[in-house]
């Protein structure tokens, strides 16, 4: 696992998707209705986002402020000046969103934050793709190889406007998304309406001692004792067809290296964030800060801020049924 | 007036000239060098006309030089519409069969598909496609499917009747055709991947090669290479060549190698052409080429030791129990068409990989040289994946080369060593440092379309023979960087002949540089593949790379 420690930089997610997949209504929809996080955004062209002049506090030729504490900025040639110019903004955003061009590969701008003057301000949340089930059959051979690929590197595959496609084609397009990368993770949708819990999670709530998980190492609060696991399915939302659920574990072992490393490498692709602070037997006197996001995990430790080894893990799956088995090894670890 | 044009000077200048291996300055006048040397004493050829060119702290060496390449060849087999299905990007076997069907589902009725890059021994869950499977993928659509090392090519039904192939269809010299059960051809490998290639790339049209090969051509001179060679040049595709130096000035010159067929003689007038003249060739046929054997990597070799018996070789490549392949040619035809040859006064470079195949090839090279001692040198071995150390000895008695395709090593490295013939085989897999140190003049190869010009690959390769997976497969084979220099400048201009003209940095050859962002006398071997290639000089003329910013080349060929 990458041992970078990505605690303290600000999350970037890049939306990804062919030309009309709902880029622009996803951005849309979190811009004006933020839910108390707030959003900087980089689009082509924010015009298209057509924004009620009610929200806008501040216009400028290449950025708008919202009232509710967003600002979206004109994407330039040079994406990590763009998204740097973000930092500099006061207070400086919780989350940045970036469109991606319709035609291009969405790699090119996450290694934008991998390395280079942006890499130190910003680590990469997810890659998102919508693909757009009412037109993907038929888009010609090129644009298909094109729409293929971005999904094939995305964390979360948004097959959008389902409301508007019949079940076979999207039984079609779901078939041919995963021809080409099996362990694609595909969620259907319509009107780019997603979870929140999936941008912005409300780890806190789920599990409220995961503070720490963010923070500089700080005294141990004394847990409740709890069973080892916490189930808290979330509610879904009335309009997103996408539905999500979190579960927790907890234990005062110190958990097995290998076990929890086979673990999480087998874990399916319905687990799309995982976070926790764990103890190993062989990390004695150290605590491993344990992220994931779609394709993507860290493990880094530091110093055990003091003697216990409670280690905590909070997950979230997305699907109608995410069961409890999609975490059974995970089960394992903890029950040792 | 001093009738220098140029002077270079401001970086390491290495010069491949073992009499001066680092010079300060270089001198060009037209499309040559003039002299090397002291800044100081260049400096006093000067005029108030001559160019001064600062290198900027870049590293100026001789042009790269790949003795064996195809860069027509890639242009004919790559581009649209040909899919690209290789593993490097469609790891897995059912992912190329999704991306076969996704082709053929956006086709016209009747349109011809062809796709490149099935691998028996990248690709996960590879198996041999039978035609019924291709049949059912493809019911409206000529479909073929031609192999990562493009030994091989499978088609489906619809294929036959739109390249004219049925039951009783021969395959020429040279090539197999496998029959279905029901015995209708449905594999062809070696020649026979002809009898479709051919009409294939007839049927693409001359305006897409022209375009195509300038196109490759660029991805050379990209590379910093400023010579190639087409080795294996059908003399239909000739034109192909003249057409183009016609009208527009090729990046890299090209050496050609006929190739050769039992039912016709090599072509007796050699064109030579250039750009001005004879004074700066771009494009010249200098000898012939044939396929001794065939891949290892299709099991076509003819090998003492038998392929191991694997689930690699016995499922995915579909070989028999204790394979040790075959030759492509009767010996009988094979000593003939090297006699032949040799005695019309030409150079022969032949394919082989198998230790077996060798053996019979250097029979063959022994008795032609010895009957024919006038024929252009030196004759070469084309890859030599397996040669043994003993014939490494005797093909250097004999004046005879070998030009090595060590990126075998980088892509598929583990699947040679834990799928086909065992670690201590493939510690000796293409063996160049052994040959090196036994003082042949080897040059090194990437052997276009089946992987892209990369120099810089090849001296990785040579320098710590570490795959693309981080193995080292046969450290005894390493070299130091001045041997694997040799093999991409010097060497390899030898083998083509050419050690007169280019290949060093020296008064009198073609001024032919490649601009390097570090100096590889002192770049660490693990790195090479991280040196930037800055461009490229040809015949005094500067190229800059495509799709890279000018920047890069900031005070370079500027007056």
């Amino acid at each position: 696992m990458d041992s970078t420690t990505r605690v303290d930089r600000i999350p970037v997610t890049i939306i990804s998707g062919f030309l009309g997949a709902g880029k622009t209504t996803l951005l849309r929809r979190l811009l004006i209705d933020p839910q108390g996080v707030r959003y900087g955004v980089l689009v082509n062209d924010f015009g298209a986002l057509n924004i009620d002049a009610d929200l806008v506090v501040d216009l400028q030729p290449d950025r708008i402020a919202l009232s509710n504490g967003c600002i979206c900025c004109s994407l330039r040639e040079d994406m990590a000046a763009a998204a740097i110019s973000l930092v500099r903004s006061s207070p400086a955003p919780d989350h940045v969103l970036i469109e991606s061009s319709g035609v291009s590969n969405p790699m090119a701008i996450a290694e934008t934050f991998f390395s280079g003057p942006a890499a130190q301000f910003f680590q990469v949340d997810s890659i998102w793709c919508l693909v757009d089930a009412e037109n993907f059959l038929q888009l010609d051979y090129a644009a298909t190889e094109l729409a293929i690929e971005q999904a094939a590197v995305a964390d979360l595959v948004l097959l959008n406007r389902c409301d508007l496609a019949e079940e076979a084609t999207l039984a079609d397009i779901t078939r041919t998304l995963l021809g080409a990368l099996p362990a694609m993770r595909v969620s259907r949708t319509r009107f780019a309406e997603i979870p929140r819990e999936l941008l912005a999670p409300d780890f806190d709530r789920a599990a409220p001692w995961l503070d720490r998980v963010r923070s500089a190492p700080s005294p141990v609060h004394p847990v409740p004792s709890s069973p080892t696991r916490l189930d808290q399915p979330t509610t879904p939302r009335a309009e997103a067809a996408l539905r999500v659920s979190s579960r927790a574990w907890h234990t005062r072992s110190p958990l097995d290296r290998a076990s929890f490393e086979a673990a999480v490498t087998g874990l399916p692709a319905s687990v799309y964030r995982a976070k926790g602070i764990l103890y190993f037997v062989d990390e004695p006197g150290r605590c491993g800060v344990f992220h994931l996001v779609g394709k993507r995990r860290t493990l880094a430790f530091k110093p055990s801020p003091g003697p216990a080894t409670d280690s905590r893990l909070v997950s979230i799956s997305i699907g109608e049924a995410a069961l409890p088995h999609d975490t059974q090894a995970i089960d394992l670890v903890f029950s040792r | 007036m001093t009738g220098i044009d140029a002077v270079y000077t401001g970086g390491a200048i290495v010069t491949m000239n073992p009499g001066e291996p680092l010079a300060e300055a270089v001198a060009v006048a037209g499309t040559r060098i003039v002299a090397t040397g002291t800044q100081r004493d260049i400096m006093k050829l000067a005029g108030s006309d001559t160019r001064r060119v600062d290198l900027a702290g870049a590293t100026l060496m001789p042009g790269f030089i790949e003795a064996h390449g195809h860069p027509l060849m890639s242009a004919l087999a790559w581009g649209e519409p040909v899919v690209d299905i290789r593993a490097i990007h469609t790891p897995t076997f059912d992912a190329a069969i999704e991306k076969i069907r996704r082709r053929v589902r956006k086709a016209a009725p009747g349109e011809v598909l062809w796709f490149i890059g099935l691998d028996p021994q990248l690709h996960v869950g590879m198996r041999e496609p039978a035609r019924a499977e291709l049949d059912a993928l493809a019911p409206d659509n000529p479909l073929v499917v031609q192999t990562s090392n493009f030994h091989a090519l499978f088609i489906n039904s619809r294929a036959l009747s739109a390249f004219g192939i049925d039951r009783d269809t021969q395959a020429p010299k040279g090539g197999q055709i496998f029959h279905d059960a029901d015995g209708l051809p449905w594999k062809f490998q070696e020649s026979a991947t002809l009898l479709l290639r051919e009409k294939f790339y007839q049927m693409r049209g001359p305006v897409r090669a022209r375009e195509a090969l300038i196109d490759w051509l660029w991805k050379f001179a990209d590379a910093g290479y400023t010579t190639s060679s087409e080795i294996g040049l059908m003399p239909e595709w000739t034109p192909h060549y003249t057409a183009l130096l016609a009208d527009a000035p090729m990046p890299i010159r090209v050496v050609g190698y006929e190739r050769l067929r039992l039912d016709r003689m090599p072509v007796a007038q050699a064109p030579i052409i250039g750009k001005g003249g004879t004074d700066d060739v771009r494009f010249a046929l200098r000898g012939v080429k044939l396929w001794g054997d065939g891949s290892p990597f299709v099991g076509n070799i003819w090998v003492t030791r038998p392929y191991l018996n694997t689930e690699l070789t016995l499922q995915r490549m579909g070989l028999g129990m204790d394979n040790v392949g075959h030759m492509n040619w009767s010996v009988e035809d094979l000593r003939t068409l090297v006699m032949r040859s040799a005695a019309a006064g030409w150079q022969v470079a032949t394919h082989v990989q198998g230790d077996r195949t060798i053996d019979i090839v250097l029979d063959c090279y022994e008795a032609a040289l010895a009957a024919y001692p006038d024929a252009a040198r030196p004759f070469r071995l084309e890859h030599c994946a397996l040669i043994r150390a003993d014939q490494i000895v005797r093909a250097h008695s004999l004046g005879v080369v070998c030009s090595f395709f060590l990126p075998h090593l980088y892509h598929w490295g583990e699947a040679l060593r834990d799928g086909m013939f065992g670690a201590d085989v493939v510690e000796q897999y293409m063996p160049s440092g052994t040959a090196t140190r036994a003082g042949m003049r080897v040059s090194y190869h990437c052997d276009s379309p089946m992987t892209w010009p990369d120099a810089l690959l090849c001296l990785h390769l040579a320098l710590t023979r570490r795959t693309r997976l981080g193995a080292v497969i046969g450290a005894d084979q390493r070299v130091g960087v001045e041997e694997a220099l040799r093999a991409i400048t010097i060497d390899a201009a030898w083998q083509l002949q050419m050690s007169d003209q280019i290949g060093s940095i020296e008064a009198g050859k073609q001024a032919d540089f490649v601009l390097l962002g570090a100096n590889p006398l002192t770049h660490d071997p693990e790195r090479f593949l991280d040196i930037p290639i800055l461009g490229t000089v040809l015949g005094g003329e500067r190229l800059v790379p495509r799709e890279r910013p000018e920047g890069r080349l900031d005070g370079v060929g500027q007056p």
